[in-house]
């Protein structure tokens, strides 16, 4: 029974020297071409710069202030803090356009998590938003910042919005559901966990 | 009065606590809280009512999961659960010791070769340091033609179809592991315990065997749809039975196995020229003899005219057998249906016993009757084959086994004949191998073998038909003539393809039971949403997490000691549990420091938390689908009922 995630989550293990090997060619690899996508440490390439770049910026203004250089996230952290220090009702509108700014931006580390907490506060954009940067049907590494989709993630969202009579979420959890039973059928593991979450 | 009445309650209170205090509880293992130590039952493992052996109380399925109460001398107390509801004494030489409740699944072999289990770990161990994929090959072609001489160092080989754990519940106990590395990769070394299936009996064995007869006996009653459209395949039936009475008669079983047959129609008051609803044609009494039973069947006509529709009242004539049939001379009883037609449910104005497929099956389960169906798929009732297919499986659904469901296309009158010679000659090898007192259940030779759909599906029929309670039998190849094969064998593998060291040939499972995994679900979603909010808003996470695990853990007090260094992990603070701490895996959440979150992106938290969530959510499904869950002793699902759960999915 190689059932559901099993082959998923844990990667084979192997004899140390094959990694100490791995790692002396990663390093002469980094050396000379050094490139880091998401830019989350060490040295850092263009888009990398500009989220380093990305800071906070004021309530109801949708401009980025590149002055401070700031990790991925810390921005939008400080959105979040100021907001909760405010109370409630939260502006998750106004959020909603900062995330989208940052997206634009590739501030993917602050947009995914300005999005992720107006989409746990119920905001129906932004949990499609949420939704759509998981849906193996419509993934784009361009826009999120995962390295790949998640079907799991994306029918937990569009199940969200579904819940509330949202139609295009009630059309994408029919989608993803004929996503799984066509690559269950082709042996995909994260399809067949989504369809023993859809039984 | 007040006082007496008050006195009264008193009493009554101190009488219920009392007796919930005398409520027995399995052992504790040594050194654990709330693990109770827990063995699996051989094949020959007999419950008892003392430990003095006296009064027999039951058989025991063969790899049943028990805990352990009491321990005396030789003998152990022993009960399906954990809620003080004991089941009797049985020898402990009659058990394996399981307490930290390991086992392996087999992945499919179709594209993969099959696992080898050899007789030492020395062998394996010296194989798998070599890496030497010339001498594993050759090990593997003898091993498979069965071409082995009495050194030959590999026992048993994984049977060739595929059983899928989820559908048909088996153990294959790991009694102890050991990490190496094959070539590049790790792997473990597994020892596991197993029951051995054998190669067909020779015929010198079948003469020995008829010589000492025990009277075993089997009883095989046909219940077939007799209606216009199952003309050709009630005459393939009689071929069949003939077939099968001469091979009884070759082996000197004549009196062991019986065949009875019963007929049945569909509702007469809708169509009265079908003439009747059930016609019992042969007892299982009067079809010992080969005479009588042809005398009785060669009546046996199809219908000339149809029935209504393309259900038929297989349930009157499966409840006739099962009812109207005297099995006490009977050791093993199957009933086996042969239809074209779905059944008429308990809901079908139309139906005779208002029966369900499960209200049916319970009735046969009770009188130790196992259901079979042979179901002849026509082409014009394609859309009922989902839906009728689903109810056969679940009346012939066998608890601890699986289902005995077989479809076949209805023009295929040869693969019909073929499968119920099979089946029938597989129960004819049984009662030889009970008579002879050794468990051998011939598989078709690989050779032989075309791996098309129809026999793959044959073999897995057959490997649950041999399959012994929730053991999964292994072909067992060593042959040391003179000496029995032994009930129980323990064996080494390594768990990766030899050939292909990245892939796993199985999944390492630890059997968790239904109150385990809610515990795990609770207390992993509990660390989910704190991580959630830790994403979000870093400054508390790392006082919440400790805060959190002094409430979830099972010792407060160690729990207050061992989180003040910033280099704990959350087993360290108190998240691990007791059923999974001893257990030869690596989680990446118990394994969490709190330094490392706190260097780690906002992305790879992220990453974190998404299979975090996955683990959960797959947590939640398994718990809700009640369907995967086996509950030792049979009964109702509940808190003990236990599902084996991968290792890597645990958190």
């Amino acid at each position: 029974m190689s059932t559901l995630s099993e082959s998923i989550l844990i990667a084979p293990q192997r004899n140390p020297l094959f990694w100490a090997g791995l790692v002396v060619a990663g390093l002469i690899l980094f050396i000379f071409l050094g490139s880091n996508r998401n830019g989350l440490e060490g040295p850092v390439d263009k888009k990398v710069s500009e989220q380093e770049q990305a800071v906070v910026s004021l309530p109801n203004n949708e401009s980025i202030d590149r002055n401070l250089p700031i990790s991925p996230g810390m921005g939008a952290r400080k959105i979040i803090e100021s907001t909760r220090n405010t109370g409630k009702p939260y502006p998750l509108i106004e959020i909603f356009k900062h995330a989208k700014a940052y997206q634009k931006n590739g501030s993917l580390a602050d947009s995914h998590l300005l999005y992720f907490f107006t989409a746990r506060e119920g905001h129906l954009e932004s949990i499609m938003q949420m939704a759509l940067m998981s849906d193996p049907t419509q993934f784009s590494a361009g826009n999120s910042l995962l390295d790949q989709a998640d079907a799991v993630q994306a029918y937990k969202w569009y199940q969200k919005a579904a819940l509330v009579g949202y139609q295009p979420a009630i059309d994408s959890v029919q989608n993803l559901r004929q996503w799984a039973l066509d690559e269950a059928e082709l042996g995909n593991a994260y399809a067949r966990q989504l369809l023993l979450n859809l039984k | 009065m007040e006082k007496l009445i008050k006195s009264l309650l008193l009493g009554l209170v101190i009488l219920c606590t009392n007796s919930a205090l005398a409520t027995e509880t399995p052992l504790l293992m040594d050194g654990k809280k709330t693990l109770y130590q827990r063995v699996l039952s051989t094949p020959d493992a007999r419950l008892y009512e003392s430990p003095e052996a006296s009064v027999l109380l039951n058989e025991i399925l063969p790899f049943s999961v028990l805990y352990v109460y009491q321990k005396k001398q030789d003998w152990i107390k022993v009960g399906y659960g954990s809620f003080g509801d004991t089941a009797g004494w049985v020898q402990r030489a009659q058990t394996i010791i399981w307490n930290q409740a390991l086992t392996v699944s087999f992945k499919d072999p179709q594209n993969i070769q099959r696992v080898m289990l050899f007789d030492s770990k020395d062998k394996l161990q010296t194989l798998v340091e070599s890496y030497d994929t010339e001498a594993y090959q050759a090990l593997y072609e003898s091993a498979v033609k069965g071409d082995v001489g009495s050194d030959f160092p590999v026992i048993a080989i994984q049977p060739e179809a595929h059983i899928d754990i989820r559908q048909d519940f088996y153990l294959v106990p790991i009694k102890q592991h050991e990490d190496v590395y094959l070539g590049n990769e790790q792997a473990r070394l597994l020892e596991i315990a197993s029951v051995p299936l054998q190669d067909e009996p020779s015929h010198t064995t079948a003469i020995a065997a008829s010589q000492k007869s025990r009277s075993y006996r089997s009883g095989i009653h046909f219940v077939i749809d007799s209606t216009a459209s199952m003309g050709p395949y009630i005459n393939r039936t009689r071929e069949a039975v003939a077939k099968v009475y001469s091979a009884i008669e070759e082996q000197g079983l004549n009196n062991q196995v019986s065949f009875g047959l019963t007929a049945y129609r569909d509702n007469i008051d809708q169509v009265p020229e079908l003439e009747y609803l059930v016609r019992p044609y042969v007892s299982l009494k009067q079809g010992t003899d080969v005479k009588q039973f042809f005398n009785h069947v060669n009546e046996l006509s199809p219908s000339d005219v149809s029935s209504r529709d393309f259900r038929e009242d297989a349930y009157a004539g499966i409840k006739s057998a099962i009812e109207d049939t005297d099995w006490n001379e009977f050791d093993a009883r199957y009933v086996i249906l042969i239809t074209d037609a779905g059944p008429r449910e308990s809901h079908d104005s139309l139906g005779s016993t208002r029966l369900s497929a499960q209200a049916l099956r319970q009735l046969a389960y009770d009188k130790g009757v196992s259901i079979w169906v042979l179901h002849l798929r026509a082409q014009s009732s394609a859309a009922n084959h989902e839906k009728t297919e689903s109810l056969y499986k679940e009346l012939s659904y066998y608890p601890g086994i699986g289902h005995f469901y077989y479809g076949v296309q209805l023009a295929e009158v040869n693969e019909f004949g073929l499968v119920l010679e099979v089946l029938a000659n597989q129960i004819t090898q049984q009662v030889l191998a009970t008579t002879n007192g050794v468990p051998l259940i011939p598989l078709r030779e690989e050779t032989e073998t075309n791996l098309d759909e129809a026999s793959s599906r044959l073999s897995q029929l057959q490997i649950r038909v041999a399959k012994l309670g929730n053991a999964l039998r292994m072909r067992y190849i060593q042959k040391k003539s003179g000496e029995p094969l032994p009930t129980v064998f323990n064996a080494w593998m390594v768990d990766k393809d030899f050939e292909n060291p990245e892939r796993s040939t199985v999944d390492v499972r630890v059997l968790l039971t239904r109150d385990q995994l809610s515990d795990l679900k609770s207390v992993m979603q509990q660390v989910l949403e704190l991580a959630e909010e830790g994403v979000l808003s870093p400054k508390s996470f790392i006082e919440d997490l400790k805060s959190l695990a002094a409430t979830v853990s099972l010792d407060p007090s160690a729990v207050a000691g061992s989180t003040s260094g910033s280099g704990a992990n959350l087993a360290d603070m108190g998240y691990m549990r007791e059923y999974i701490e001893d257990l030869p895996y690596t989680g990446e959440v118990m394994n969490l420091t709190l330094e490392s979150w706190e260097a780690w992106s906002a992305k790879v938290q992220i990453e974190f938390m998404h299979r975090l969530e996955s683990k959960i959510t797959y947590y939640q499904a398994l718990h809700d689908h009640t369907d995967l869950w086996v509950t030792p002793g049979g009964g109702p699902i509940n808190g003990n009922s236990v599902f084996p759960v991968s290792l890597d999915l645990l958190p």
